[in-house]
């Protein structure tokens, strides 16, 4: 029930809400590490021998029984008081550290944590929506190892020294498969490997209208200057010491600053954090000048790619809806998932969401081979050119080996607390059909 | 609390929302507003900048809103009860104009139309009262008061 309560909270909301209001929005020390189970409820009524149930208000005379207290405590007020008999503080189980020598087949099936260099770079750019929740309940952040994550880890470690444009991939998979964790995983790698991160955990936000938005003269296309300043400011934040190495090749105008030869990329990035509406341009030259050297390997990864793939939020002056084309900072995000622009070395990894229905972009299902719709119906032409050229992996359900190892866990920390037994694994595995997402809500929630 | 010809909008409320809370915008004229000035759609009153404040005020003053919009659906109705037609007709009765059945159903007809022409009523009576001596005179008492 906890997985629901908490996500009530400032701190779980769903919304966008910026990095500074969710450092504010702390949780009280003394229960930020519950967690609960409907297992703890149902052996908690077993063991009292069942106060009577308070039934639903009547009309009607009614005695009131004392036994009634113990449940009516916290009820609806008590919305910063968690009742200590449902809610028991989960346990931090000691986990190994994700690194690139035990990303291997050894480790298929163990839960590793993030490492501690890059759980920091981690927390600037916020993990994605529904993988955040289960972090908040179950501490240290950490995933499972699996042979998907194996495979794909030296599917990228190949592409360290090829161009972008020839690795263009993107995981696709059923609702709660883990393609999220598997970016997470791939960011994590890649961090921990020391190539320049650009993570995009949300792209929705990109594109929902949530960001102010202002016209370029005498084009059709639109800035985002908050946006572009806030992504600035996370890829500093993400990469600070690999980007020291790195200085720009010449003389750049962004914005009302002028960029001289030889600075380097962090101080370049600083222009942009300061000045918004120098950002666009920032990013620009940033991705330019990081393209083009070929000693560090750049990785974009953006979750939430589907909605790049159709039309935005934002209205154009006559009223229509744009695509995400004419937003610059999305083009230029576009131009190098689409091939157009190419980093010397490096990849690109994207994953679709499933998260909302109205997100999903059909133009981007049908070119991944994923959905299959009648040859006659007409695909949006102005964005079916930028799914050409992608590449498809898809990230299966657990394997029972990859279950075995995350149950194991799970009971290490407390997030069940029967006695781990094969039939219960069994239970959860077939009734989650092996579904990553299930496989939790089948553990934490008893169901 | 941004007060915009003649009507106050909230600094919380959404820009999206507080427009038509003027009289002669809805949602639609309201999205169209948004898109011309181009402001998101989650943008609040407190979120925008003094040049958009003053576009938006610039924008809405050539819409025709408010007083003005009343004048001319005044002057509309007012229109067919000079020329003597049966819609004047039904306006000044408080009935269904465009052809309804009166036998039931016809409360909101009843409630609502005419409403216009008590307005312009109004209007003729502050007219007159204008010629009777104001409060500065000093028979104003004896000329203001109801004798029969």
């Amino acid at each position: 029930m906890a997985h629901r309560f908490l996500a009530s909270t400032l701190l779980l909301s769903r919304t966008s809400l910026s990095l500074t209001a969710r450092a504010r929005a702390t949780v009280p020390a003394q229960y930020a590490n519950y967690v609960t189970a409907s297992a703890v409820v149902m052996a908690g009524g077993k063991a009292k021998k069942a106060a009577p149930k308070v039934k639903a208000q009547s009309n009607s005379f009614r005695k009131k029984k004392a036994a009634d207290d113990d449940k009516g405590e916290s009820g609806s007020g008590g919305a910063t008081r968690l009742n200590e008999k449902y809610y028991k503080p989960s346990v931090p189980v000691k986990v190994e550290e994700f690194l690139p020598s035990t990303a291997t087949k050894e480790h298929v099936g163990q839960v590793l944590g993030f490492p501690s260099t890059v759980v920091p770079a981690l927390a600037q750019t916020a993990y994605p929506t529904l993988l955040s929740e289960q972090f908040e309940l179950i501490k240290p952040a950490a995933l499972v190892v699996r042979e998907s994550t194996v495979s794909f880890l030296e599917k990228v470690d190949k592409a360290m020294k090829t161009p972008s444009s020839q690795s263009r991939i993107v995981l696709t998979g059923e609702a709660g498969s883990g393609k999220s964790a598997l970016l997470l995983q791939t960011v994590s790698h890649c961090l921990s490997a020391g190539w320049i991160v650009i993570y995009v955990p949300k792209a929705t936000t990109w594109m929902n209208s949530s960001f102010a938005y202002n016209k370029v003269a005498n084009t059709t296309s639109f800035v985002q200057p908050l946006l572009a300043s806030n992504l600035v400011g996370q890829i500093q934040n993400v990469n600070k010491s690999v980007l020291d190495k790195i200085t720009t090749s010449e003389t750049a105008m962004v914005g009302r600053h002028e960029v001289e030869k030889g600075t380097k990329l962090s101080a370049l990035l600083e222009v942009g954090v300061k000045d918004q509406f120098a950002a666009q341009d920032v990013m620009e030259v940033f991705m330019k000048e990081i393209g083009a050297q070929k000693d560090i390997p750049t990785l974009v990864a953006v979750d939430e790619v589907n909605s790049f793939f159709r039309p935005t939020q934002y209205l154009s002056q006559d009223g229509k809806e744009l695509d995400p084309e004419h937003l610059k900072l999305s083009k230029l995000f576009l131009n190098y998932i689409s091939g157009k622009s190419t980093f010397k070395h490096g990849a690109i990894v994207a994953a679709t969401s499933d998260t909302l229905l109205a997100n999903k972009s059909e133009v981007l299902d049908v070119t991944l081979g994923v959905k299959e719709v009648s040859p006659y119906k007409r695909l949006s032409q102005t964005i079916l050119p930028w799914t050409q050229g992608l590449t498809s992996v898809e990230v299966p359900n657990y394997t029972r080996e990859e279950a075995k190892g995350v149950f194991d866990y799970y009971k290490k920390a407390n997030v069940f607390f029967d006695a781990a037994s094969e039939p219960l694994f069994l239970n959860k595995f077939i009734t989650s059909n092996g579904n990553p997402r299930k496989f939790f809500t089948a553990c934490a929630k008893g169901i | 609390m941004l007060h915009l010809l003649g009507v106050n909008l909230p600094d919380q409320k959404l820009v999206q929302y507080a427009l038509p809370l003027f009289y002669g915008i809805g949602q639609k004229t309201a999205l169209k507003v948004l898109a011309t000035l181009s402001i998101h759609k989650t943008c609040k009153i407190a979120d925008l900048s003094e040049p958009q404040v003053n576009q938006l005020s610039t924008l809405l003053s050539d819409m025709k809103i408010e007083s003005d919009l009343r004048k001319q659906i005044r002057a509309n109705i007012m229109h067919h009860r000079s020329i003597g037609s049966y819609v004047g007709r039904r306006h000044a009765m408080g009935l269904p104009v465009r052809g309804q059945n009166t036998r039931n159903n016809a409360k909101t007809a009843r409630r609502l139309n005419g409403r216009w022409l008590k307005a312009e009523k109004r209007e003729y009576s502050s007219s007159t009262r204008s010629i009777i001596p104001s409060a500065e005179s000093p028979f104003e008492s004896f000329f203001n008061h109801r004798w029969f």
